[in-house]
C-alpha cells in the first residue's frame, strides 16, 4: 500500500513559515481543511483550531470532554539582523540549527509574500588557515550573499528583520521511491497527519465521546509556544502532540540510535519538558497491538515538544507524545519514510475510532 | 542558447575527475556545432578545433579545465549508506544534510548525514566531521548498492542552480566549465574568416587533480600561443587582507612568473582598447592552474591567463556574475581575432 497524500505533505514543507510568520501556512493548511471540519478560528497567537464535534450516547453537548489534536505550523530559520556595507546579510537562528548545516546551503529571504534568494556563503577552503579548516565557521562570521551590489542595492529587496528559511525541493527517493526528503518535516509532517487524521473521521464519521480539536500551533521552535493559547482556549482534556522527532539510526550510533525508521511512530516517555503520561503510552501500544499498526519508544530523552505547555495548562492534561522518526530534522535536508507517517496518523486514527483511556 | 543558459548546462554535466570521458555526447551535442573538428586523447581531454581556413595559419589554444571536484564511494554500510573520499579540494563544511547524486549504473540520490542538535552538545557543533567519517543515506539495502553504485563509483554535488540578484548566479562546477561556456561563447562569435589562426579549445581534464591533462595536450597539440580561462577567488569578507579581485569587476588578468610578460601585457590592450572591464590579479607564485603546466609544456608555450572571480569556490554555491562572465567571453573573441598577437606569437 503506498501513501497516496504525498501532494499535500510537499507543499506544507515548500511553504514558508518560520517562528512568528507562519501566515502562508496557516493559509495553506485552512483551504485545505475548510470542507472538512464543523468549525475554525485563528486566534491572536495566531493558531489555527479547527473542530469536529462529538456524537452518540457518550458525548454530552452541554459540557463535552475535549481531544485536542496539536501539530506545530512553524519552522526553523533565520532573521536578518544587519546588512553589511558590501551588501551581506548577516543573520541569527530562528529556533535551534546546528551550525554545520548552514554553509553552502540556499536560502529565500524575506516574508510570506516577497522574497529573493540567496545562498549562505563561506569562505572557500583555499584561503582557509589549517585551524579553520578544522573548525566549524561560527554563525558570528557567516552571511548571505543575494547578489547585491551594495547596502543601498540589498535595501531596495530586505530589512533587517526579515525573515530567512532553507530553500530545499521536496524529493521522493531511495528504493521503490519510499523516502522523502524536504525542508520543515519538523512538523509540516505532524500538520499533515492532523489533515490526514480529520479527513478520515470525515469521511466515516462514526460516535466521538468527545469534540476533536485541531490545533495547528505557532511558535513552537522558540519555545514560547502558540500551544499556550491553544490550550487555554480548547480546555482539553487529553492531548496528543504530533511531531517529527530526531532519530540517529546511522552506522555507528549504536545504542544511541534513538529510534528507528521503518519501525511506526515514536512514542516519547519524557524528554526536557515533559514526562508523559504512562496510562496514556500503554494505550497507544494497546491500540498499535490491536490494530496490526507499528510503534516504538523514543530511547532518548532530548528535545522537547508542546505537551510541556500543554500539559500544565489550566487544570492539567493528560499528553501523549507521538513523533514521525525523521533523520537530519532542523536542516535543510529532513528524510522520513512515508510507511512511518502513514503508521503513526493511522494509529491515532485508531486511538480515536474505539477511545478506551482510562 | 543564452551564455546563461550555457554556462547552467555545462556546469550541470557530472565531470568528475577521472570521469571526463562519460558525458562526451552530452557535451558534444552542447558545444560540437561551434567547431569543424572533434579530438580526444589517452587521457581523456576534449578538444575542438575551429579552422580559420589559411594553410599554415597559427595554431591558438584556448584551455579551459572540463573536470570538477566531486567524491568516489569508498565502501557501502548497513542500512543504505556510503561513504566516500574527495576528488580534489572538496570543501567538507557545506556537506552536512547537501544533497548528491552518485553516478552509479542509474543515478542514485543521496543526502548526507547531520545529526540533529538536539543529539549533538555545543562541542560536538564546533568539530567538524572529517569526510572518511560521513555518510550518504540513499534508502537502499547494502546489497542493492553494491550492484548499483559499487566502490569507485563517482559522486557529485546535485545540480541546484538560483539566480540571484544583478544576474548572479549560484551553482556548481562553474570551476571551471563557466569559463568553458564563455570561451565557447566568445569563440562562436567570431567569423571563421576574422580569425587570427586555428583555434584549437581544449576542455581539459584532471585539473582539479594536479593539472595533468593540460601538459600532454599542450605537448600534442604545440600551439604557438596559449589563452588559460579559469576561475579566481573574488574578495570576499573574511579575505580582504588578500587583496582579491572584486566580484563583477570584469576579467582578472594574472600577472605572474609562469605566464608570458609580453603576452599578458597585449591582452591588457586588448581590454583596453576593447573596453573590457579588467582587473590584474597578481600570483607571486603559483598560478594554481593550467597556465602552470602549459609554459612549460614542450618548448613552451607563451601563456596568458584570464580569470573569472568567484565566491565560494569548490562548493555547490559557487557564486558569479554575469557581468564578468561576459567581460570573459568577449576577451576570448578579441584574443582569437588579435592580428597582432599572431604576428608576435605566430610562427
Amino acid at each position: 500500500m503506498k501513501y497516496t497524500g504525498i501532494n499535500l505533505i510537499r507543499e506544507l514543507s515548500l511553504c514558508f513559515g518560520p517562528s512568528g510568520c507562519e501566515d502562508a501556512v496557516r493559509t495553506l493548511i485552512t483551504e485545505q481543511i475548510k470542507g472538512d471540519c464543523d468549525r475554525f478560528t485563528v486566534d491572536n497567537a495566531g493558531n489555527l483550531i479547527a473542530v469536529i464535534r462529538g456524537r452518540g450516547h457518550d458525548y454530552d453537548p452541554e459540557n463535552p470532554r475535549r481531544l485536542m489534536l496539536s501539530a506545530h505550523m512553524d519552522e526553523v530559520g533565520f532573521m536578518i539582523t544587519a546588512i553589511t556595507e558590501e551588501g551581506y546579510l548577516k543573520f541569527g537562528t530562528v529556533g535551534g540549527i546546528d551550525p554545520r548545516v548552514m554553509c553552502g546551503r540556499h536560502v529565500q529571504v524575506g516574508d510570506d509574500k516577497h522574497r529573493v534568494h540567496g545562498v549562505i556563503a563561506s569562505k572557500a577552503i583555499h584561503l582557509q588557515t589549517p585551524e579553520e579548516r578544522a573548525k566549524t565557521t561560527p554563525v558570528k562570521n557567516m552571511y548571505i550573499d543575494i547578489g547585491a551590489r551594495d547596502a543601498e542595492d540589498a535595501k531596495k529587496y530586505v530589512s533587517v528583520g526579515d525573515y530567512v528559511v532553507f530553500d530545499s525541493d521536496f524529493v521522493t527517493f531511495g528504493k521503490d521511491e519510499t523516502r522523502m526528503k524536504g525542508k520543515a518535516l519538523d512538523d509540516r509532517a505532524g500538520c499533515a497527519m492532523l489533515i490526514e487524521i480529520m479527513r478520515d473521521l470525515r469521511k466515516s464519521p462514526c460516535d466521538l465521546p468527545f469534540d476533536v480539536c485541531f490545533a495547528f500551533t505557532t511558535c513552537e521552535e522558540v519555545g514560547i509556544s502558540g500551544a499556550n493559547v491553544a490550550a487555554f482556549e480548547i480546555k482539553p482534556d487529553t492531548a496528543i502532540i504530533l511531531e517529527a522527532t530526531a532519530v540517529n539510526d546511522l552506522p555507528g550510533a549504536g545504542r544511541n540510535f534513538v529510534s528507528k525508521q521503518g519501525e511506526g511512530g515514536t512514542l516519547s516517555l519524557c524528554d526536557r519538558g515533559t514526562i508523559y503520561d504512562m496510562g496514556f503510552i500503554d494505550y497507544a501500544r494497546q491500540t498499535a497491538e490491536e490494530n496490526g499498526l507499528k510503534v516504538q519508544l523514543k530511547q532518548a530523552f532530548t528535545g522537547g515538544t508542546d505537551a510541556a505547555h500543554i500539559q500544565r495548562s489550566l487544570t492539567g492534561v493528560r499528553v501523549l507524545g507521538l513523533s514521525l522518526p525523521t533523520r537530519y530534522i532542523h536542516s535543510a535536508s529532513n528524510v522520513a519514510l512515508y510507511e512511518d507517517f502513514e503508521q503513526t496518523y493511522r494509529l491515532v486514527v485508531a486511538m480515536i475510532r474505539n477511545w478506551k483511556l482510562d | 542558447m543564452t551564455l546563461k543558459e550555457l554556462i547552467v548546462s555545462l556546469s550541470g554535466i557530472m565531470s568528475v575527475s577521472g570521469n571526463e570521458r562519460k558525458n562526451r555526447e552530452a557535451l558534444q551535442e552542447l558545444i560540437g556545432g561551434v567547431f569543424d573538428e572533434y579530438r580526444t586523447d589517452a587521457l581523456g581531454n576534449h578538444l575542438f578545433i575551429k579552422k580559420c581556413g589559411r594553410p599554415n595559419a597559427p595554431r591558438i589554444l584556448v584551455d579551459t579545465h572540463f573536470d570538477e571536484i566531486g567524491m568516489m564511494v569508498t565502501d557501502i554500510k548497513e542500512g543504505g549508506f556510503v561513504t566516500v573520499t574527495n576528488i580534489g579540494g572538496v570543501d567538507t563544511r557545506i556537506l552536512p544534510a547537501s544533497e548528491v547524486i552518485i553516478y552509479g549504473g542509474e543515478p542514485v540520490y543521496g543526502v548526507f548525514a547531520a545529526k540533529a542538535p538536539h543529539l549533538s552538545t555545543a562541542a560536538d557543533m564546533e568539530k567538524l566531521t572529517p569526510l572518511p567519517e560521513m555518510v550518504i543515506d540513499t534508502g537502499y539495502s547494502k546489497e542493492e548498492l553494491e550492484d548499483l553504485c559499487p566502490i569507485g563509483t563517482p559522486v557529485g554535488f546535485k545540480p541546484i542552480y538560483a539566480e540571484l540578484l544583478n544576474e548572479r548566479l549560484a551553482g556548481k562546477a562553474f570551476d571551471d566549465k563557466a569559463c568553458g561556456a564563455c570561451a565557447v561563447y566568445g569563440i562562436d562569435a567570431v567569423q571563421r574568416r576574422d580569425l587570427a589562426g586555428d583555434v584549437y579549445f581544449l576542455f581539459s581534464a584532471y585539473e582539479e587533480t594536479g593539472m595533468t591533462g593540460a601538459r600532454v595536450a599542450g605537448f600534442g597539440i604545440r600551439p604557438d600561443y596559449a589563452l588559460v580561462l579559469d576561475v579566481t577567488h573574488a574578495s570576499v569578507p573574511e579575505a580582504k587582507d588578500r587583496y582579491l579581485p572584486e566580484f563583477g569587476s570584469g576579467v582578472a588578468i594574472a600577472a605572474s612568473p609562469i605566464t608570458n610578460r609580453k603576452l599578458t601585457r597585449m591582452v591588457t590592450d586588448l581590454c583596453k582598447s576593447g573596453n573590457v572591464p579588467f582587473t590584474v590579479d597578481a600570483c607571486p607564485g603559483s598560478t594554481g592552474t593550467n597556465a602552470n603546466v602549459l609554459g612549460i609544456s614542450a618548448e613552451g608555450i607563451p601563456t596568458a591567463l584570464c580569470s573569472l572571480p568567484l565566491k565560494s569556490m569548490h562548493t555547490s554555491a559557487e557564486v558569479l556574475s554575469m557581468e564578468d562572465a561576459r567581460a570573459l567571453s568577449r576577451v576570448v573573441s578579441l584574443f582569437i581575432k588579435s592580428k597582432e598577437i599572431s604576428e608576435v606569437f605566430g610562427k
